[in-house]
């Protein structure tokens, strides 16, 4: 996705969370200085105090229902908005939540939430959009790994003991531990070719493995799917199959490896088409300045008004995945030099 | 160059089609020899569709056999598996999007990948495209090419139409073809009508099947099977384009619209980078974010300057877009560069007719077996077969049928609704 520049004035966008959603905020964008500053422990007032130091000129705050009152209202920067990542069902945080949000609150300017509110209380809050975690996909640009033919199975999420030994009779398979730390979830995926995983919710709502291993190029076998909403499409983008077919499932992935390496290569892609961090987070900013005040946003349009994008003609451009995102309101493909539009790979 | 092009359904309009006739026709202005090969004998109805149909050759299958070609393209993906059967020098695809999606069945999705899995000279529209077919198929030969913007059928308006009044808000797309979103995309105005955005809508399709839409409870006025030459008119009478597809390969619509001054609100679908820009020329939602689009509404009809911004941006974006002569350019610069230096995959025919015979096989024997008992799916066990044979036999027998002769259709199907509902 393309995004307009949230605003003229951004610079500098500061994310805060656990270390655990460092995977999920972009390392670098062209739109905006970008940076976390992790939140250990708790403890949110060095987290806060690093970023106004840093000067940030927006944040965003990963569970936001976790900064009191004071915190919130010292977080830096013009525009604040808090990332609501998993299900929220405590009634108290929904209430702290309704005290530190709003247009007229010295806090979050809005909320968004992973998916459609469920009660009157969460529809009540100042939600801007529905938004899952996202992943920044720029870490994954090499493209799937087709040849690897490990099978990950994250301890938390394994199948039956019987599955998982059908499992390993066909493939070398590796255990993902709950206690690993983001680096050796990253390290881990780099090595597989396929997650296998069980869960009894949707996919998505409670872990962020399946988008990662998904935008790592890994083939995703679930016996669940995703939201309906968020057209990660079975088949085509991952293997829906009950735990008992996933030894036939890897058996056939092995020996039909052309069959399959086009469900990892649609789902590679369509991690950056809907859930790239540095897309999604952009969007965010923007939709925020717009809907805050569309006519400031719009007056801000008019002096950095960028050239509409134009078509053109390429030839084999290089395998698209660009290490950083696109820039703003410019397409990243070139004229051609020379009539010859096919050359060999 | 005598260059052929292997076509599904040519008669009837469709976008996939319209590119395939303006690469045909304007390759045959060029000088080149372009023939249709269809399955079988095409019989035009009149008006045509497309102007330039009647003049370009049109070939059987059959008839085509016995020709030589320099190129000879697939395009819809059954149309692999008819190659091997004429002579050509590069064996080719003009591959527009990744039709496995289009099927929900899983043989078709399989047999859809395989339809990359020889090194044929691939030609296509969309970076998405190209991405995904030089991963799977790093040997083949990739050529990527914009498709044109019609100058003739989608001349750019000078400046976007002032209107007053309510905003004016099209839906594109035929209704029963499920990757097209339209009932999904009519829900959404109904939303955004419940929560009082004031709006008008219209109906773009090339076919309705029947279907009479109301939103907010008036009715959406129907622009049904209008020619290619005169869409442009109808895209003229509104602000925004509503489309919310799931799939497409370089996304023509939008930006069809944005030649007659209009903008666009679609999902992040496939194609979307090649032109769309959210906040620029059009609003984008990811599929997950379907609410946004009622506050984008809301927005658009209460704030004129911004839907102004957007429309003025997105003539801009059209009239700096490429036309179908330059894209024709590229391609038969591509072509011709491929047939000065020799370059052939004839050595691959025999392979390709190999896989035209295990894929009708195949075919034969799934819907054989779809004729038969086992219409079930995959992972249905033994025992589940079993069991579910017995229940067919018993809804079979003399004293249920006679049963159900003596309930009424609506019993019946309201009985089945709610036993549905229940199991699933």
């Amino acid at each position: 996705m393309r995004v307009h520049p949230p605003s003229p004035t951004l610079q500098r966008v500061a994310f805060l969370g656990e270390p655990a959603f460092e995977p999920h905020v972009p390392l670098q964008a062209t739109w905006a200085q970008v940076r976390f500053f992790p939140v250990t422990a708790g403890q949110w007032e060095a987290a806060i105090d690093a970023a106004r130091t840093w000067g940030a000129d927006a944040t965003l705050v990963f569970r936001p229902q976790d900064v009191t009152p004071e915190f919130a209202a010292r977080l830096p920067g013009a525009m604040r908005i808090g990332i609501i990542p998993s299900p929220l069902f405590s009634a108290a945080e929904i209430e702290l939540l309704s005290r530190t949000s709003g247009p007229d609150v010295e806090g979050f300017r809005w909320l968004t939430y992973l998916e459609k509110p469920t009660s009157p209380e969460l529809s009540r809050l100042p939600l801007l959009q529905t938004l899952p975690l996202p992943v920044d996909t720029a870490r994954c640009a090499t493209g799937p790994r087709l040849d690897s033919r490990r099978v990950l199975v994250a301890d938390w999420a394994s199948p039956t003991p019987e599955a998982l030994e059908a499992l390993r009779k066909v493939a070398p398979v590796d255990i993902l531990s709950a206690h690993a730390t983001p680096d050796e979830v990253t390290r881990t995926l780099e090595q597989a070719g396929t997650l296998v995983y069980t869960s009894r919710d949707l996919m998505g709502r409670f872990d962020p493995l399946p988008l990662l291993a998904m935008a790592h190029g890994l083939l995703v076998i679930a016996d669940t799917v995703f939201a309906s909403d968020w057209y990660v499409e079975p088949e085509d983008e991952f293997l829906y199959r009950p735990d008992s077919h996933w030894a036939r499932a890897m058996d056939e992935v092995l020996r039909m490896p052309v069959s399959f390496r086009a469900v990892r290569i649609r789902a590679w892609q369509k991690m950056r088409e809907a859930f790239d961090a540095s897309a999604c987070f952009q969007r965010v900013l923007h939709d925020a300045h717009l809907f805050a005040d569309p006519v400031a946003h719009l007056a801000s349009l008019t002096s950095s008004r960028p050239s509409p994008p134009v078509a053109s003609v390429t030839v084999e451009p290089p395998r698209v995945a660009e290490a950083a995102p696109e820039s703003l309101g410019a397409e990243k493909v070139t004229r051609p030099s020379r009539s010859l539009a096919a050359v060999p790979n | 160059m005598k260059i052929g092009f292997l076509v599904g359904d040519i008669a009837n309009i469709s976008g996939g089609s319209n590119v395939i006739l303006e690469y045909a026709s304007r390759l045959q202005d060029l000088g080149h020899e372009v023939v249709l090969v269809t399955p079988g004998p095409v019989t035009l109805t009149y008006p045509l569709w497309h102007p330039r149909l009647a003049d370009i050759p049109r070939r059987s299958l059959a008839e085509a056999e016995g020709e030589s070609f320099d190129f000879a393209l697939a395009t819809w993906w059954i149309t692999f598996y008819d190659l091997w059967r004429v002579n050509a020098r590069v064996y080719g695809y003009l591959n527009q999007s990744l039709e496995s999606r289009f099927h929900a069945e899983r043989h078709y999705k399989l047999l859809n990948r395989q339809t990359y899995s020889l090194p044929l000279l691939f030609v296509t529209e969309a970076k998405w495209l190209v991405e995904f077919i030089q991963t799977l198929q790093p040997e083949g030969k990739t050529l990527y090419v914009q498709n044109g913007l019609s100058r003739e059928h989608f001349p750019c308006v000078q400046a976007p139409p002032r209107r007053d009044g309510k905003l004016r808000v099209l839906v594109e797309g035929p209704w029963g073809v499920g990757f097209k979103g339209v009932p999904e995309t009519f829900e959404v105005l109904e939303l955004a009508a419940e929560q009082g955005v004031q709006f008008e809508t219209g109906w773009l399709a090339s076919s309705s099947g029947g279907e009479k839409p109301t939103v907010g409870g008036q009715p959406v006025q129907v622009h049904e099977r209008i020619p290619i030459n005169q869409v442009h008119q109808v895209y003229g009478q509104y602000d925004v384009l509503l489309k919310l597809s799931r799939v497409e390969g370089m996304f023509g619509p939008p930006l069809e619209m944005f030649s007659q001054g209009g903008t666009a609100i679609t999902y992040t679908v496939t194609g979307t980078d090649e032109y769309m820009v959210h906040g620029q020329n059009s609003l984008l939602v990811e599929p997950y974010n379907r609410r946004q689009i009622v506050q984008f509404l809301q927005l658009l009809s209460t704030q004129p300057a911004y839907l102004a911004h957007l429309r003025t941006n997105a003539l801009a974006t059209a009239k700096a877009f490429t036309d179908w002569d330059s894209s024709t350019r590229q391609v038969a610069s591509g072509l011709e560069a491929l047939h000065a230096e020799g370059w052939t995959n004839a050595h691959l025919r025999p392979a390709l007719a190999a896989m035209s015979t295990m894929h009708g096989h195949w075919l034969d024997d799934v819907w054989r077996g779809e004729r038969g008992h086992s219409s079930l799916h995959p992972y249905v066990g033994p025992g589940e077969q079993v069991l579910l044979e017995r229940y067919r036999q018993f809804k079979k027998s003399r004293p249920v049928r006679a049963l159900q002769k003596l309930v009424s259709d609506d019993f019946k199907k309201s009985v089945r609704a709610r036993l549905t509902r229940v199991l699933s």
